[in-house]
């Protein structure tokens, strides 16, 4: 059965969408993640223009992550520490739609969509395989030494020293912001809430204990991709409130399967599993990069 | 993205326009459509539309009647500008790297005859009427190695350029240009019938269906019908939406998303 989405002005079939979104809703509840950088791809290879792709992605993820940080509100979430990363996000997000609307300009923001996904889940996929491959062969030799409540990096002594009590920290303001901004911008161009390059961050350079920084991360991510959705949908009209919908409901009934399996899996092999996926999206994109298009000419609307 | 969208208003004055015209008739012919307007809803997979007339008695001493007819069909959709881009390697990696602009690209264009087009008439004759693929006249606007303008007749040698070629050949290939030479059946000496297929990607605007008749080369009939292509339900109101308010489209997306989100998570709690 055919589905006409409206701003997309595609028809589609739509067990083809509700497949892709059970799928991937699958996979993030299994893996912990929001999914928008598997979506956003699929979206692309089913024939979704990568601008519209990108704009509603942003707003499934609103959707995702907003279930989510209900879901944590009580316990895990530092409200300031996520304000202070939301302000960031803001700008980065602003900035990097208004870059999204010039590269389109240009003709090249299939390019820069590409790419962005080629680096971004190059990096990430290969530091997480390498890491959950070492996990793997020391969780054999583990023993339980007592760590400091986190390692003191030198951007930590930055000025504008915050107070942030659920994690217990007193650090500079500076570099949470930075991890804002740049997760932010990266949301704007790839439709992604940006969760998997900025857990590790809060972890690794701001040293926030695990508990809080799931709940955290959720909620930066829920207002910045609600930003970054009335930005696409005011300057882009990349939005598309049908496939959007197609997609959460059925990413929400997936993600259930996925988060009940993942309880019997380890860490590490979860972890190994999800580093494997990444690249092998990255691999996909960057063949599409580099293999010899069928035809060399490309057309799009004046604007597109 | 594509821009045209017909209000109600529109429609009403298509309705009547239809009414006024209807049946079409000019010097000996008739033809009609089996449907004027086409709506595009949630189930829109593309539609048929026969468009059909008959050959009426036409007084020209300087034919022989026993000369045959022939009947040429097409279907214009309103035009847009449209780039076309070239790719080319840098560093390895496909890019787009020229583009040339073309200021009049019908979003739908389809023609049939009833016999080859060359064989019916002069390329004079059907470049002045943009009578099939190779005679469109897409008026390259710009091009970004530094050519400018190049409207109307000069525009003719620069169409054969590779960058209209691909333009031709992508929209062919999703069925949005057809060319079908042969394909309008007579039925008996002055019926005749042809059946156009819009795919499900037609732009919505308004569409022109302009049937030639023509006999030893020369034009003798010429009959034009609007067709009109819109959104209809809840498929224009989102359209609409998105497009005049996009402001409120975007906040009313994030809401119904929060809403989803909260339904979700009061649904699954686990406890």
């Amino acid at each position: 059965m055919q589905i006409y989405l409206p701003v997309a002005e595609l028809s589609v079939n739509i067990f083809l969408l509700l497949g892709m979104g059970a799928a991937v809703g699958f996979l993030s509840g299994l893996f912990g993640v929001g999914g928008g950088f598997l979506m956003t791809p699929l979206l692309i290879f089913a024939g979704v223009p990568p601008a519209v792709a990108v704009g509603t992605e942003a707003n499934q993820i609103v959707a995702a992550s907003f279930s989510g940080v209900l879901a944590h509100w009580k316990r895990a979430v530092d409200f300031k520490m996520g304000l202070v990363l939301l302000a960031g996000g803001a700008v980065g997000s602003t900035v990097g739609v208004f870059v999204f609307s010039f590269l389109r300009g240009l003709g090249q923001i299939d390019l820069a969509i590409s790419l962005a996904y080629v680096l971004f889940l190059g990096t990430v996929g290969a530091l997480m395989l390498v890491e959950s491959v070492n996990a793997m062969r020391q969780s054999a030799q583990m023993e339980g030494g007592r760590r400091k409540l986190h390692r003191h990096l030198w951007m930590h002594g930055l000025p504008f020293r915050m107070r942030f009590r659920k994690s217990r920290l007193y650090i500079s303001a500076i570099p949470v912001l930075a991890i804002g901004l740049v997760v932010g911008f990266l949301a704007a161009i790839m439709g992604v809430g940006g969760g998997f390059i900025m857990v590790p961050a809060m972890i690794y350079l701001l040293g926030m204990p695990t508990n809080v920084v799931i709940g955290t991360s959720l909620f930066q991510i829920t207002f910045v991709t609600a930003l970054t959705t009335v930005l696409h949908a005011v300057t882009n009209q990349t939005v598309d409130v049908v496939l959007a919908l197609i997609l959460l409901a059925s990413a929400v009934i997936g993600a259930q399967f996925g988060a009940r399996l993942s309880g019997r899996l380890r860490g590490e092999q979860l972890r190994g599993l999800l580093a494997l996926l990444v690249l092998l999206v990255c691999a996909r994109l960057a063949y599409g990069l580099v293999a010899t298009p069928d035809d060399l000419f490309v057309i799009s609307g004046v604007g597109d | 993205m594509r821009r045209h969208r017909s209000g109600p208003g529109l429609l009403a004055a298509a309705l009547l326009f239809c009414l006024a015209c209807l049946p079409a008739r000019a010097q000996g012919l008739v033809t009609s459509l089996s449907e004027h307007l086409v709506s595009i809803t949630s189930s829109f997979t593309g539609d048929n539309i026969l468009v059909f007339g008959a050959v009426g008695e036409i007084d020209d001493p300087r034919m022989s009647p026993f000369e045959k007819y022939d009947v040429v069909i097409v279907v214009r959709g309103p035009v847009e500008p449209v780039t076309v881009w070239r790719k080319g390697r840098v560093a390895g990696i496909w890019a787009n790297q020229k583009s040339v602009t073309f200021r009049n690209v019908p979003g739908f264009y389809a023609v049939a005859t009833t016999s080859p087009l060359r064989e019916i008439a002069r390329e004079s004759l059907l470049s002045r009427h943009q009578l099939g693929l190779d005679y469109l006249d897409l008026a390259r606007a710009r091009a970004d190695d530094g050519e400018q303008d190049a409207p109307g007749r000069e525009a003719r040698d620069l169409q054969a350029g590779p960058f209209q070629a691909a333009l031709i050949r992508n929209r062919q290939r999703t069925a949005l240009y057809l060319e079908e030479e042969g394909a309008i059946s007579f039925l008996g000496d002055r019926l005749f019938r042809w059946t156009v297929s819009l795919p499900a990607t037609v732009p919505v605007g308004n569409y022109k269906v302009e049937v030639y008749l023509l006999r030893g080369g020369q034009v003798v009939a010429a009959q034009f019908s609007p067709l009109f292509v819109y959104k209809a339900g809840l498929e224009r109101r989102i359209y609409g939406f998105a497009y005049d308010w996009p402001f409120f489209y975007g906040i009313a997306a994030v809401l119904i998303a929060l809403g989803a989100g909260w339904l979700a998570n009061a649904v699954f709690r686990e406890d």
